[in-house]
């Protein structure tokens, strides 16, 4: 197996505050990775760092090998892709120019033939065709979150980043977006990187998982062997029962500790 | 909601929306063309009144020498042509450069601060303006070898300073929007009332020539004043044309995104900051603090055409070169002989059809 993006003992901190320490991990093409761990463990901040937004303060994010950072912004952005938790609707754009913005990284002053058919696409897929001209702010979050995928998508990326795509969906919309993320993952062999919540969505969809705590990569692994009921409990304070509902992993919190 | 599986539609599915899209895009184009052609033709129409008696025929024969260098020559009573040439003409034309460059600044303040409300007004660079103005009149005139433009040359360096402040205020915490907006409010606050003191020391004549620039006027601007000011936009509008995809990205994606899509957003920032500020500053220095025009004229345009920066930039230009050129008129005319300063004028215009924007509008534009 070989590695297709890799975080190569990355450590970050804010003035003498640890923030990550050490976080190593690989994944090979189309792997996804499901980033799990209580508020404040270093998800985002993992996140930002692989996306290149911040810099660690020691090692190094690699991307088939090389350093991320010796990427220019515009070759790094036609191969890792930002879905964010949510988006500025203060000069509301419609959805289409919305997602057109995914094509940034691969046009001149303006949109050619092809960019526009890439949106189209994806749009449809998406189930955002009746939305393509409504501004986003009359959307539901969950179609926002789609229109961001979409956008996300757009870039045809083979990496793919999501900071907690599905924190603010109900749970159709939770099953969607991950769903779509999966199949273009297989698909395209796009790698993806998505810091979550939902214990019982991350096991489901991940390949694999990495469990952080306190900035410390606690767990690595399948679900079954992350997320036990005493890694849980120390990690997140939390007494719980782990189960199957019909081979779908179910996390049921029962007692604080 | 079915969830069932989105594969399997073919690549070249198509529903007409990439179509759509184009076709919106060629509308806009239309209306910016369109109204490209309606301010010449309200330019003409308004050059053209006043209380001196001029006609259609003489601007044109006065248009037509001036844009031939003189090859044809305009067979034109001489009183008219002076009253055409040397007061309406760069009235007017001073009306369409300044309304056009600060509605211009405002669409870039807008866009890169994702603030609806800020305008060069609110960033401190009017009342930097101000100030400079104010202190140039009180203890300058007379004393310096710029003569004539002193009053304009310092409220320039002062807008420039201003900027330079929070220009670096912001550049120190990461060229982040909320900085450069609070502290553009602190400095406007602060330079109000360093202006406010000064008049308290201000002779009466003095005071009347301070509160008149803080008014804005296009009484008594030349063609000097009018080629600075042109030049300035002309110079600056292109520039920030090649980067409106850019400010698309800034505006409806926010930083973070914007960043991932491989755009320097501080450059950005940064360029659209000094663009805007030169060129709102050059204005103002010349007509006076003109408010207004650089918030509504976005809006207006950003109504009309859409949010895309494309389209955006050029429009709100025309929208606010437009506006201050009917504010003018009627402060020209409404109660001629006597001139109302347009700064006055475009409160009163602008500010109910601001309110009309607002009720119209839904309310999360706004909010």
């Amino acid at each position: 197996m070989s590695d297709y993006l890799s975080v190569d003992k990355v450590s970050f901190g804010y003035g003498s505050r640890p923030v990550l320490r050490e976080v190593s991990v690989a994944l090979s093409k189309g792997h996804i990775l499901g980033l799990i761990g209580p508020n404040g463990a270093g998800k985002s901040t993992l996140v930002r760092i692989v996306l290149g937004l911040s810099s660690p303060s020691s090692g190094r994010v690699l991307l088939d090998g090389k350093d991320i950072r010796d990427l220019t912004p515009k070759a790094r952005a036609r191969r890792i892709a930002y879905v964010p938790q949510s988006s500025p609707l203060s000069f509301p754009a419609t959805v289409f120019e919305t997602c057109l913005l995914g094509r940034t990284p691969h046009m001149g002053a303006s949109p050619s033939a092809n960019d526009l058919a890439v949106v189209e696409e994806l749009l449809c897929r998406l189930r955002l065709e009746d939305f393509a001209f409504r501004p986003m702010s009359e959307l539901s979050g969950g179609e926002r979150q789609r229109v961001m995928l979409a956008r996300a998508l757009a870039q045809e990326t083979d990496v793919l980043v999501l900071d907690e795509p599905t924190s603010a969906l109900d749970i159709g919309n939770q099953l969607f977006t991950l769903r779509v993320v999966s199949e273009i993952a297989r698909e395209r062999g796009v790698t993806a990187l998505v810091a979550i919540h939902d214990l019982s969505l991350a096991a489901r969809f991940s390949d694999s998982l990495l469990l952080l705590d306190k900035g410390v990569v606690v767990g690595h692994g399948n679900w079954q062997s992350t997320l036990t009921e005493t890694t849980v409990r120390d990690v997140y304070g939390v007494n719980v029962e782990i189960g199957l509902l019909r081979d779908i992993p179910v996390f049921a919190p029962h007692e604080l500790t | 909601m079915d969830i069932a599986t989105t594969a399997g539609l073919a690549r070249g599915h198509s529903s007409g929306i990439a179509n759509r899209y184009r076709q919106a895009g060629y509308w806009r184009l239309a209306i910016i063309l369109g109204s490209l052609l309606a301010l010449v033709v309200v330019a003409g129409s308004v050059a053209i009144v006043g209380i001196a008696e001029t006609g259609l025929t003489a601007l044109l024969a006065i248009v037509v020498e001036k844009v031939s260098f003189g090859y044809i020559v305009a067979d034109v009573d001489p009183q008219q042509a002076r009253v055409l040439l040397h007061l309406r003409l760069p009235r007017v034309v001073m009306a369409i450069v300044a309304g056009g460059s600060l509605a211009f600044a405002g669409v870039l303040m807008q866009a890169i601060t994702r603030n609806p409300l800020v305008s060069p007004y609110t960033i401190g660079v009017s009342s930097a303006a101000a100030f400079g103005a104010s202190i140039a009149i009180m203890f300058g005139v007379g004393f310096s070898a710029a003569g004539l433009y002193f009053v304009p040359l310092t409220a320039f360096l002062f807008a420039l300073g201003c900027a330079v402040l929070v220009f670096s205020m912001a550049w120190l915490r990461g060229m982040g929007a909320q900085t450069m907006v609070l502290t553009g409010i602190a400095l406007m606050y602060l330079f109000s009332a360093m202006t406010a003191a000064v008049q308290f020391v201000a002779t009466q004549e003095q005071l009347a020539r301070v509160v008149h620039w803080t008014f804005g006027s296009l009484n008594g601007i030349g063609w000097d004043a009018v080629a600075v000011a042109g030049m300035a936009l002309l110079v600056a509008l292109p520039l920030a044309q090649s980067k409106a995809w850019q400010f698309n990205a800034l505006t409806s994606a926010g930083d973070d995104v914007s960043r991932s899509l491989g755009i320097n957003v501080a450059l950005l920032r940064g360029l659209a900051v000094v663009l805007s500020v030169v060129v709102s500053a050059v204005v103002i220095s010349f007509t006076g603090v003109i408010g207004f025009v650089g918030l509504i004229g976005p809006h207006v345009a950003r109504l009309m055409i859409g949010s895309d920066h494309r389209y955006l930039i050029p429009f709100s230009a025309i929208c606010g070169a437009m506006l201050l050129l009917l504010a003018d008129t009627v402060g020209r005319m409404a109660f001629s002989p006597t001139v109302i300063p347009v700064g006055i004028v475009v409160a009163f215009v602008g500010v109910p059809l601001f309110l009309h924007l607002i009720l119209s509008r839904r309310s999360e534009y706004f909010s």
